[in-house]
């Protein structure tokens, strides 16, 4: 083999074998125009996220109706913040359960998007825990998924994890993993997040907070 | 090192770079992703395009067509509405009622704005998942998709971009129906008006006829 340090070549460079670009080489200038790369030869992300409007979410047994301004019997409320630019941003609240038992919920649709690979990892990923002070008994956290047959029927609820205790008031991310098998790209998800509480002692303003909802998924592209 | 014009050599190592001032084409499949400088900045023209992405319109999405504060909800004279059937029993859908023996035109509206990855001018559709639920009607059901593209300042051209005419959704068995979007001055961002109507006709049937609308998409040719 012929070892040279440095190579000009006029004309053209091929190789009957491999010729192998070095690492780090190819600019967007070296591909062509018309190189048309396919998304599956992309990298793959994983759990990329699809944010969810929670301003979009409804009451879950009335979609014709947003979220109340208030929680009150079964529905979780959305907490607008009138006062728009001050320290807190819109969340979804379960209202002040001090002293009571509680089930809230509400309901949301999110599509997979174009990008996600058929049948990779899907989950729902939520900010959740408490203002002000934790119950003293249960705080709970559940989230319910069905996929629309896109007639007006459903499967089983995809959900594979379990309620997650949420009675903190540090609120942190919590992950629910859903059954990806058949899924692909488009399919339309009917989810009803679902804040279920019980305290005694009522130790002053405990509120159920639901900052933010997304659908993280695998992507490629 | 410069090596006379058409030299042949069986194996070469170069230690260092190589300049070529004529044409270099790698061995295939042999760039891989590390061999993509960081900065590299592959245009998105140059990925694959992938032809009629699908963005699905969730149910939830549509409005009262001549009230946008208004969502929908029950249909009634000319709304469509939006079924609010029991969580875990039927997924959300967009509904004109119960139309037994009646005649009706209900409407109902969403603003659709076309991804950043849209590739320009290239195919654009509605794509509509209907039927009829219990009983088809005894004269017609039809679906139709009317769109006007938004020219950001509260007008529009007046030209509407659906070049397919009304189709029949008069049947139990649930299906797809494309409208086909007049695509050509069609750009990323571009923010689409979109009307869907239900015309329905009955007058014989004894048992509830609803026409349903199961899903509707926007599909698109994206890159990236």
């Amino acid at each position: 083999m012929l070892t040279v340090p440095h190579l000009f070549v006029q004309g053209d460079l091929t190789s009957a074998a491999t010729l192998t670009p070095g690492l780090a080489t190819i600019l967007n200038a070296h591909v062509a125009p018309d190189a048309a790369i396919a998304r599956t030869k992309l990298q793959r992300e994983n759990y990329a996220p699809v944010d969810i409007d929670i301003n979009s979410m409804r009451v879950w047994n009335d979609l014709g109706a947003l979220l109340p301004g208030a929680a009150s019997g079964d529905d979780l409320a959305i907490e607008d913040n009138a006062s728009f630019g001050s320290s807190t941003s819109p969340y979804i609240s379960g209202g002040d359960v001090g002293g009571i038992g509680t089930d809230r919920y509400a309901r949301g649709m999110v599509a997979l998007p174009p990008e996600y690979v058929s049948g990779a990892p899907v989950r729902f990923e939520i900010f959740a825990g408490f203002l002000t002070t934790a119950p003293d008994d249960a705080g709970f956290l559940d989230l319910s998924v069905y996929k629309s047959n896109q007639e007006a029927g459903i499967g089983s609820d995809l959900v594979t994890t379990e309620q997650i205790d949420i009675a903190s008031t540090t609120i942190s991310q919590r992950n629910y993993a859903i059954t990806s098998t058949g899924l692909v790209a488009g399919d339309l998800l009917d989810f009803r997040v679902h804040v279920s509480t019980n305290d005694v002692g009522d130790a002053g303003a405990m509120v159920p907070v639901i900052g933010s909802i997304q659908l993280g998924c695998q992507i490629q592209g | 090192m410069v090596i006379s014009a058409r030299a042949v050599l069986p194996n070469l190592h170069i230690t260092g770079s190589v300049t070529v001032d004529g044409a270099f084409t790698p061995t295939d499949a042999t760039a891989t992703n590390a061999k993509f400088a960081t900065n590299a900045e592959v245009q998105r023209g140059k990925l694959a395009q992938l032809q009629l992405a699908e963005y699905v319109i969730a149910p939830t999405r549509w409005r009262v067509w001549n009230n946008l504060n208004a969502l929908l909800s029950t249909a009634a004279t000319d709304d469509l509405g939006i079924t609010s059937t029991t969580f875990g029993t039927n997924s959300p859908a967009i509904t004109a009622g119960d139309i037994m023996g009646v005649t009706s035109t209900r409407y109902a509206r969403a603003l659709i704005d076309l991804p950043m990855e849209y590739d320009a001018g290239e195919t654009v559709l509605i794509r509509i998942y209907a039927g009829m639920l219990t009983t088809i009607a005894d004269l017609t059901c039809n679906v139709d998709v009317e769109i006007y593209e938004s020219d950001k300042d509260g007008t529009n051209d007046n030209v509407e971009l659906i070049a397919t005419a009304p189709q029949s959704i008069n049947f139990l068995m649930f299906q797809a129906y494309d409208f086909v979007v007049t695509s050509t001055d069609l750009t990323p961002g571009a923010i689409l008006d979109t009307r869907i109507t239900v015309d329905s006709q009955d007058d014989n049937s004894t048992t509830a006829v609803t026409p349903t609308l199961g899903a509707v998409s926007l599909l698109c040719d994206i890159r990236g």
